[in-house]
């Protein structure tokens, strides 16, 4: 039987989310080396509408509406994507970390003894040995595992985002789109949400530019700015670990090998020295953006456009010119 | 109310990093090994609930080689009441089912109210332990916790889940699995006397065999392999070019918003309820 790739769509309100297209490349090149199907797996409280923006991206769109998927619920999710394998025993299953993948595709995985692979970078086929390799970041970034397993059980991938090229090309003259055949049944949540505070409207690891700064930026009051210009490009806000440990964000926020690892499209680092500390977090990062007042600050080296200057002079400058697009 | 903390000894990533290409990926002799440092917080989380409700019982497991054991004295130092050492032959990496099995195994001879763990062990960074060993003990877990309370009376626990866009709270009756961030549990230093107590409250073992065999073995995957590289810290250099704010501003024209976030969806510390 062809072997099949399933993706789980991430999606807001009206759109799918980048990430998803990042999720589809990889199972399409993956798909093309060991002949198998791609499917995509859509589900929400209503997401039936969104389902055109997958066609000619994967084999099927499978749609799985349910009032319960209102609100995040690992319970939830365990208990579709439970009768969702054994219904269609996929042999891959590739999902993004963002949002609570690290909450719910452990336990998944571990209810299935599937193999499993945390932070992927990339996936491949090896034909002489028939065997699945695939990349990813240890020892905080200082390494990088080849892991290789055989396709002898499922495999529930989880990657990292911003790490495949999102493609939106339509390779595939046909798409089938059909409700996943399965039931819930009612379900005693455990653990119940009874609040949230909302910090943020974007995390770091989604957001597609990034506003980082660093002891440059001389306090709290420095970082306020830096959120000023974020909130203009819909980014986030990233820090160095001297800022961090100066508290003038939380640890968080921090960029770098003890911190996040980042790959956004944009990288904006305001007063950061460019230590390689802090660089292990942005090599995936595609423009690297710096103002410094020290014009041989080693971040230059590593940076794309550079402005020698005064944080406090060109951020609120930048942002008027940005206002004034 | 006993308390279970599973602690690893893991290589210290910001001292010298020894590499080889082979497994583990590092010279394991020549790098200094510490706590885990979610692992740590976990600890503090399990001391905070202990200086509530004082009769609780916190006890550390690891599963590791015995050099290990320096591990769980500094968690002793730092105020737990007992520690086990699952032995192990070397130090692992990479085999999150065998190490959740075990676990699972010793946390049900051990019993139980409420089991932690660090966030993310730093050198696989697989995010697995904590949600299998709660899966394999069917009990309701919770992820990315930064704080926790305890209602003894009601049997219920809350918590504080870190999630990307801010924080949930989240209870959930107990016996149940939480893994553990930094935030506002921060870690204490023990002092030269907590240390020799510790040496005096020594370690219990457990032997492997007790919970892992050929047999069990055979239910979980296996990698058919591993190798390593050195990651490439630094990127390649690039030339910089030169800008001034305009051109820059002209750079990021297509990242601009339609409508900027508001303001009240920044960050500035205490939030909004939604
Ligand atoms: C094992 C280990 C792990 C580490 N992990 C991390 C990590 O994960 N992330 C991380 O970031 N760091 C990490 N560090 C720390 C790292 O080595 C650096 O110390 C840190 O990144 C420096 O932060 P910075 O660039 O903000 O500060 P600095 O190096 O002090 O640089 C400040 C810069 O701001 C510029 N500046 C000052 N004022 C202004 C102004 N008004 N306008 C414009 N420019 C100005 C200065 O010219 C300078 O270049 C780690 C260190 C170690 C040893």
């Amino acid at each position: 039987m062809k072997k099949s790739i399933w993706v789980v769509a991430h999606h807001q309100v009206t759109d799918i989310k980048p990430v998803t297209f990042e999720l589809l490349n990889m199972a399409d090149a993956l798909a093309r080396q060991i002949d198998a199907t791609v499917n995509t797996l859509l589900m929400g409280p209503s997401v039936a509408a969104l389902s055109s923006q997958l066609i000619g991206l994967c084999d099927n769109v499978y749609i799985f509406e349910d009032p319960m998927l209102e609100e995040y619920h690992y319970e939830t999710y365990q208990q579709i994507f439970i009768k969702m394998a054994e219904r269609y025993r996929p042999d891959i299953l590739i999902v993004s970390s963002i949002l609570r993948g690290t909450d719910c595709f452990p336990r998944l995985a571990a209810h299935f003894g599937a193999h499993y692979v945390a932070g992927c970078l990339d996936l491949s086929y090896q034909p002489e040995e028939e065997l699945i390799a695939y990349h990813q970041a240890v020892y905080e970034g200082r390494a990088i595992l080849e892991g290789a397993f055989r396709l002898d059980r499922m495999a529930v991938i989880m990657t990292r985002p911003h790490v495949f090229a999102p493609s939106m090309e339509r390779k595939r003259k046909e798409t089938k789109v059909s409700l996943l055949e399965i039931s819930l049944s009612p379900i005693e949540f455990l653990t119940r949400r009874v609040s949230s505070i909302k910090n943020v409207a974007i995390s770091l690891g989604e957001a597609l530019v990034v506003v980082a700064g660093g002891r440059g930026m001389q306090g709290a009051g420095g970082f306020k700015l830096l959120w000023e210009l974020a909130r203009r490009l819909h980014g986030a806000v990233g820090a160095t670990k001297a800022a961090v440990d100066a508290g003038w964000c939380e640890h968080r926020y921090q960029v770098g090998q003890t911190g996040s690892l980042i790959s956004p499209e944009i990288y904006i680092a305001c007063g950061i020295s460019g230590s390689i500390h802090h660089l292990a977090g942005i090599q995936g990062a595609k423009t690297v953006i710096a103002i410094n007042e020290d014009p041989n600050a080693p971040i230059f080296k590593r940076a794309d456009y550079g402005i020698v200057g005064n944080v406090f002079e060109i951020i609120p400058e930048l942002i008027t010119e940005i206002d004034s697009l | 109310m006993r308390i279970i903390v599973c602690i690893k000894q893991v290589p210290d990533v910001e001292a010298e990093f020894h590499f080889k290409p082979d497994y583990p990926g590092i010279e394991v002799e020549k790098m200094s090994m510490i706590i885990n440092p979610g692992d740590e917080v976990a600890i503090e989380g399990a001391l905070r609930l202990k200086s509530i409700y004082p009769e609780t019982e916190v006890i550390l497991l690891s599963l590791g080689p015995p050099s290990a054991r320096e591990t769980l004295e500094y968690g002793l130092s730092l105020g737990a009441d007992r520690a086990f050492l699952i032995v192990n032959d070397s130090y692992t990496f990479g085999q999150p089912f065998r190490t959740a099995h075990i676990l699972a195994g010793a946390i049900r001879e051990l019993g139980f109210d409420i089991i932690l763990f660090g966030y993310r062990a730093v050198d696989d960074r697989l995010h697995f332990v904590g949600p299998a060993v709660a899966e394999f003990l069917e009990l309701p877990h919770i992820t990315g916790v930064t704080f926790m309370k305890v209602f003894k009376g009601i049997n219920k626990c809350e918590a504080h889940q870190e999630v990307p866009k801010g924080i949930n709270i989240l209870e959930c009756p107990y016996p149940a699995v939480f893994t553990v961030k930094r935030g506002l549990f921060a870690p204490r230093y023990p002092s030269m006397a907590d240390r020799l107590a510790a040496k005096e409250k020594g370690i219990e073992t457990f032997p492997l065999e007790k919970f892992w065999d050929e047999k069990t073995a055979k239910r979980y995957p296996v990698l058919a392999g591993m190798r390593f590289s050195i990651a490439e810290t630094v990127r390649t250099e690039r030339k910089v070019q030169w800008a001034d704010a305009k051109k820059i501003a002209g750079i990021l024209k297509k990242y601009k918003a339609r409508t900027p976030m508001t303001e009240s969806a920044l960050d500035k510390g205490s939030g909004e309820e939604i």
